[in-house]
């Protein structure tokens, strides 16, 4: 595993980190975009950032969290980037849709239909609370501000979300 | 929608249990709780089924990645640089407007394929392509002519140093075109096309095209190779 030393990841610290964390980094790529092109860019555009963040995976207290920060912000990228482009159903991706005991499948499902109209702050609280399950108090912790804050943009997110699903259920 | 309080670790610390990452109150509650322990197995077989044949292969997703570090790197100094040089910038727009406007030099339609030059692939500057071949459960990245045998799927692996409007598929020599990736503005980088081709028993021969939308329109129209990517296509031996 790589060591605290500044120096960019060697290829084969490249790929010992692809071998360990791509089944799941590349599902959540697929989750979050909803297209295997896309999903495959994202995760590229995620290990060139790797590639020079050593010293930031090495101080990680867990890997994988850090790295979904990575994948999470270059799927954001691309979503914004390619916002007019159509996404495939989540049902197309069975390998994604099977959801963590905590979160609310129904919700995530319509969430993940509005990431590509949200804010990169409100796409943070989104995934966060609607992906991987996180209470309220947690994100609001892990963001700096408070959870009246985090209330009022998942209030505004669910609104948006159920506007989408009437106009296109 | 609703905002129940969640007894289960949060999904990103259930995932990591499968990695080793897990902290120990996850992988406690996993040991204690048969809804996540079903979840993280979910997970845990699909890991190893991907860590069985992964695909991209380790070592192919690296040097994508790599190109495409070299790729985004050469475009921030060639921003930079362009900053620097207004005069010269103009110069070189008037360059790429020459070469962008060249006059198609096609023959007619009914006229055989106007082949892209010695060699069996082009490259045009600042990409590079390549036809990732599924074989029998394997694959093989090829850069020159293919042999393809019934029942292989083809997709196109793409290396930008520059955005740009691509668009890729393959233009059989009666004139039919399968897509391989819609007309897509793509960045710096690497990209895998969206779609793939299946051949059945019958393999025609023909190119794999690859180029700037305008450019692969004119070569399915004229038969003109000679401003896009080609790589030909020919039936393996039996």
């Amino acid at each position: 595993m790589p060591t605290d030393d500044g120096a960019d990841l060697t290829n084969e610290e490249l790929a010992e980190l692809y071998r360990r964390y791509a089944f799941l980094l590349r599902r959540r790529c697929r989750m979050l975009l909803r297209d295997e092109a896309l999903a495959e860019d994202a995760l590229q555009t995620a290990f060139v950032k790797i590639i020079e963040s050593r010293a930031a995976l090495a101080r990680a207290d867990n890997r994988l969290a850090w790295m979904y920060r990575v994948v999470d912000r270059s799927s954001f990228d691309l979503l914004r980037r390619r916002r007019v482009r159509r996404a495939e159903p989540i049902d197309q991706h069975s390998d994604t849709t099977a959801a963590a005991p905590g979160v609310d499948l129904e919700a995530r499902n319509a969430v993940l239909r509005v990431l590509s109209e949200l804010t990169e702050s409100e796409y943070k609280v989104a995934v966060l609370a609607y992906v991987d399950g996180v209470p309220q108090t947690e994100i609001a912790s892990a963001l700096g501000l408070s959870r009246p804050t985090i209330w009022k943009r998942l209030l505004s997110i669910r609104e948006r979300a159920a506007r989408l699903l009437e106009v296109t259920p | 929608m609703n905002d129940l309080p969640n007894h289960h670790p949060t999904g990103a610390r259930l995932d990591a249990v499968i990695t080793g990452d897990a902290d120990p109150h996850a992988a406690a509650h996993v040991a204690s709780c048969a809804e996540c322990a079903a979840y993280v197995e979910r997970l845990r077989q699909g890991a190893e089924s991907f860590a069985a044949a992964p695909r991209p292969s380790p070592e192919a997703f690296v040097q994508a990645v790599v190109r495409r570090r070299a790729a985004e790197g050469a475009r921030r100094a060639r921003s930079r640089w362009i900053g620097a040089t207004t005069s010269v910038l103009a110069l070189a727009a008037c360059v790429v407007i020459l070469v962008r406007a060249r006059p198609i030099t096609a023959p007619p339609n009914d006229v055989p394929v106007v082949a892209p030059g010695p060699g069996p692939i082009r490259f045009k500057g600042g990409s590079q392509v390549a036809v990732i071949v599924e074989r029998r459960g394997g694959q093989s990245r090829e850069m020159g002519a293919l042999s393809v045998a019934p029942g292989d799927r083809i997709r196109v692996e793409i290396a930008l140093d520059h955005d740009d409007d691509v668009e890729a598929g393959v233009l059989a020599d009666d004139g039919t075109w399968v897509a391989l990736q819609p007309a897509t503005h793509f960045g710096a980088g690497t990209h895998f096309s969206a779609g793939a081709v299946a051949f059945d028993q019958h393999v025609n021969e023909g190119w794999v095209v690859v180029g700037p939308p305008d450019a692969v329109a004119r070569a399915r129209a004229t038969r003109d190779l000679s401003s896009v990517h080609a790589i030909r296509i020919h039936p393996a031996a039996p």
